[in-house]
């Protein structure tokens, strides 16, 4: 069977991951980009005796090394080579959906336009003369409504018959910077220029000045020759022009876009027109006065979405392994084996398997209403109505929902962080992600402030979300000036049209993140859970979590160095790493280890704290190195680097604020 | 081998003399310098040395017509640069006079041509004089630039206003001139952004930042930052 590689390439909301999802259906699987976090998908399918690759690139406006996303798909285009490109567009807004692909053309790949969201433009009454533009730019051009599958045949057909060199099609530029160019390529025909490349498209970028091409010429054995030769040749250019050349060429390109545009559409629709609904709904949604209070509500149901609904379903999932545990230990008891095994069984294995599917409701349940919120254009929204607020801590408009679902488990927020574009912001919305006051760390407020703040329970517990929030914002900053100074975000977001979102289109979606976050954060937070449940059961023959078991000397070790935070016992600093595991293990080690129920556990603690030194415990508590999960999913989502300074940051800011509350507090 | 200032002075007031009377005697030199007679003969016998003027008798002299050229040079540097400060930037003209006899000997030939090119352009405009030249007599007198700042006259006689994007008003559409240069500046162009392009102010968030504008058929959000860096032609 013949095989070939295909590239899906649109601009973000033109329906591309709808096409990806109607050609390939369920043969698909998610990765990353090598090196880097952004998602790439690939899938498969048969038709007409040829086996298809499907890549979907990201989504992205232009092929210039802007962003990580463009850079990708560039660097697929010229190495990974692609027989087709299938250039997904949204027919309704056709000028601008056309620039990505007349900058494909000029990278002289094999494509194939695909009209897409046909059935918008022919609800309005509007005929596209497709054979024209197929005829203008030299390509086979495709019309699809993928949404509903239709033309999606067509679009298969097309891509298995065999590829045309894309015709002599090129953008017509000045005549002045069409005679530069053809002066350069005479001039650097053999100066040993990267053959991968088109030399035209070498020196169109080159006369844009693309800082990468820029860069990679530099390093040639003549590179300072052509540098200066391309130098000089702009300069002159830009003296005739009156502005500069990179201006004039995206012009050129967009004034030929435009000719094209009038040329193959009979009757172009005002965008008032094209985007009515869509208006009407922003102009409440965005509103002046109803904007903030309609994005706070729909977080609230976001919120509620995945705790509220998907909390009971954890608890499910958590007490199921409960019992599986204590019945797999007796199960054990009974069949005679070794204390060790039915130990490693029912308080490791088990137990960490549990630890990691107990997420699993709370995340699905997340990326559905996230696929939701992006699929529908609200996502862009949101960013748009907090940006002003986000921004002035050095963040992003859409850090937001991240930081919010923080507040409910930090896992789904880290994995939220997937809707910022930008590098900078997603790292450091993720190194403060932890600080926001998850909701595993309330059975600990819940006990300590009941048993030492028992008349303001409730200021107690919510000064520690407050503290929570302030030391993010304070860290945000601290980062943000430490490692990206020099790091510009600017907020350039299409704010698309909207639409409703397709039920397969967001299941898949779901499926897809949630499941990798299954695969890959679930292996590191099932070995940190073996991890603990070693050190305390070793060495062999100690008391599981006992003061001579390895965990217990760690703790007796650490006591001196929590002693200046008030609880300077080694069975604080024994729950604190059980809290490493889930901040919620906490509670029940200490039970454990002071010999109680939960009922007497109250009364043991008055025992060992005081207020104050409780109120450091808990900040402590707050603060201190992530869950297991929660590293495991900062891994996931960036590099050890990171997670390594999410883990020592946390530590010791932990430490410094509960000695800074313990000390200062003791003054008074 | 160049002259000294107060000759080439000499020469010039020859010459200046010269375009009233028939003849010029030492006396008017004398008259018009405000110098001694003995020091305007001394000078005379330098500049005749040097080829440049004629010393008859009766007191007369005349300019050779290398001294001519010189002179004339000399004069052109004179006007020139009085003009440009009494009548450009608005100096009084007796300091005007006084400050351009001193630098009219130093001044470079380039500079100088520059300063004449310079007026030139102001003189021709077709308007008469140029508004932003009034609105510097304005800003000179109370120290503010006028309301009207920021406005000109088209071609067509309707007024053209050129500002930034972040400065248009809710609903109001302009025309992009150019991008400033800066990180964002291939991105915005990417997005449509280009000289010509018809862009709408649509809202502002809820916040007061970022803008949604209306360009190329779709919206997009910028912060008042990056518009900023927009410059546009208000059309409505």
């Amino acid at each position: 069977m013949k095989r070939i590689k295909i590239a899906l390439a649109g601009n973000p909301n033109s329906g591309k991951t709808t096409v990806f999802n109607s050609l390939t259906g369920s043969r698909q699987h998610v990765g990353n980009w090598p090196g880097v976090t952004v998602e790439r998908k690939e899938g498969k399918f048969s038709y007409g005796g040829c086996e298809v690759d499907v890549v979907d690139l990201p989504g992205i406006y232009g092929l210039t090394a802007y962003s990580l996303d463009e850079r990708i798909a560039r660097d697929f285009l010229i190495k990974e080579t692609p027989d087709v490109v299938v250039a997904v567009i949204d027919a309704s807004n056709l000028e601008r959906n056309l620039y990505l692909v007349a900058q494909l053309l000029e990278l002289r790949v094999n494509v194939i336009l695909d009209l897409n969201m046909m059935d918008l433009v022919e609800a309005k009454g509007i005929s596209i003369d497709t054979e024209k533009l197929s005829r203008v730019l030299g390509i086979p051009v495709v019309k699809t409504v993928a949404n509903k599958g239709d033309g999606i045949e067509d679009l298969k057909k097309a891509i298995v018959a065999p590829p045309k060199r894309p015709g002599p099609f090129q953008i017509d530029y000045d005549p002045d910077i069409e005679a530069a160019i053809e002066r350069l390529s005479d001039t650097l025909k053999n100066k040993g220029l990267p053959k991968e490349y088109p030399l035209r498209w070498l020196i169109v970028k080159l006369l844009e000045g693309d800082a990468e091409i820029l860069e990679k010429v530099k390093k040639l054995p003549e590179g300072s020759g052509i540098e200066e030769a391309v130098l000089k040749t702009t300069a002159s250019l830009e003296r005739n022009l009156g502005y500069d050349l990179e201006t004039a060429m995206v012009e050129r390109r967009y004034g030929f876009l435009k000719g094209l545009v009038r040329e193959c559409s009979e009757k172009r629709l005002g965008i008032e027109e094209r985007l009515e609904l869509s208006d009407r709904i922003d102009s409440v949604v965005t509103n002046k006065f109803l904007g903030i209070p309609i994005f706070l509500a729909l977080m609230w149901l976001t919120f509620q979405f995945v705790f509220a609904l998907g909390t009971p379903l954890a608890d499910l999932i958590d007490s199921f392994f409960g019992w599986l545990g204590t019945a797999a230990a007796s199960g054990l008891t009974v069949l005679n084996a070794p204390g060790w095994l039915s130990s490693l069984i029912s308080d490791g294995i088990i137990a960490g398997v549990g630890s990691v599917l107990v997420f699993l409701p709370n995340i699905m349940l997340l990326f559905l209403a996230i696929a939701i919120l992006e699929d529908s254009g609200y996502m862009a929204r949101a960013a748009f109505v907090m940006d002003r607020f986000m921004h002035a801590l050095g963040l992003h408009g859409k850090s937001f929902i991240p930081l919010i679902l923080g507040f409910g488990c930090n896992i789904p927020g880290i994995m939220a962080t997937r809707t910022l574009e930008s590098r900078k912001d997603r790292i450091l919305t993720i190194l403060v992600n932890p600080l926001m006051s998850c909701s595993a760390r309330l059975p600990i407020y819940t006990l300590f402030a009941g048993a030492f703040f028992s008349k303001n329970q409730g200021s107690i517990i919510f000064s520690l979300y407050l503290l929570g929030i302030i030391l993010a914002v304070v860290v945000a900053r601290i980062f943000k000036t430490i490692f990206f100074r020099h790091e510009v975000a600017p907020l350039i977001m299409e704010l698309p049209p909207y639409r409703l979102p397709m039920v397969k289109g967001v299941i898949i979606h779901m499926w897809e993140r949630g499941s990798l976050f299954l695969k890959k954060a679930g292996t590191i937070i099932f070995a940190g859970v073996i991890l603990i449940w070693l050190l305390a059961s070793l060495p062999v023959g100690v008391e599981y979590a006992s003061e001579e078991s390895l965990i217990g000397r760690l703790g007796s070790a650490l006591a001196p160095v929590l002693s200046p935070a008030g609880f300077g016992f080694w069975q604080a600093g024994v729950a604190l790493f059980f809290g490493v595991v889930a901040k919620e293990v906490v509670v029940g080690t200490l039970g454990t280890l002071y010999g109680v129920e939960e009922a007497g556990l109250r009364s043991a603690l008055l025992q060992y704290f005081t207020p104050l030194s409780a109120y450091a415990f808990m900040v402590m508590s707050l603060i201190y190195i992530p869950c297991i999960a929660a590293i495991a999913t900062i891994k996931r989502e960036t590099n050890w680097k990171w997670t390594g300074l999410a883990v020592g940051y946390s530590l010791i800011l932990g430490w410094i604020v509960a000695v800074l509350i313990y000390q200062i507090g003791g003054l008074f | 081998m160049a002259l000294t200032p107060s000759l080439e002075d000499y020469l010039e007031a020859i010459w200046v003399i010269g375009q009233k009377k028939r003849v010029v005697r030492i006396k008017d030199i004398v008259k018009h310098l405000g110098v001694k007679a003995a020091s305007v003969i001394g000078a005379m016998k330098i500049l005749a040395d040097r080829g440049l003027v004629v010393h008859e008798r009766y007191g007369y002299v005349d300019l050779t017509d290398k001294g001519v050229g010189i002179a004339r040079n000399i004069y052109h540097r004179h006007k020139v640069l009085t003009k440009f400060f009494h009548e450009i930037l608005g100096v009084d003209l007796g300091i005007a006079t006084k400050d351009a006899c001193k630098i009219e000997h130093y001044i470079d030939k380039k500079t100088l041509e520059r300063i004449v090119k310079f007026i030139e352009f102001i003189e021709t405009s077709p308007d008469g004089e140029p508004l932003w030249l009034s609105h510097f007599y304005h800003f000179l007198k109370t120290g503010r630039r006028p309301e009207s700042c920021g406005k000109r006259w088209g071609s067509g006689g309707k007024m053209k206003q050129i500002t930034t994007l972040n400065k248009l008003k809710v609903g109001q559409k302009g025309r992009v001139v150019k991008i400033l240069t800066s990180e964002v500046k291939r991105r915005l162009l990417d997005m449509g952004i280009v000289p010509g392009a018809e862009i709408k102010i649509e809202k502002t968030a809820p916040l007061g930042d970022p803008v949604d504008i209306l360009v190329k058929g779709y919206h997009l959000s910028l912060r008042k930052e990056e518009a900023s860096a927009i410059t546009i032609e208000v059309i409505e």
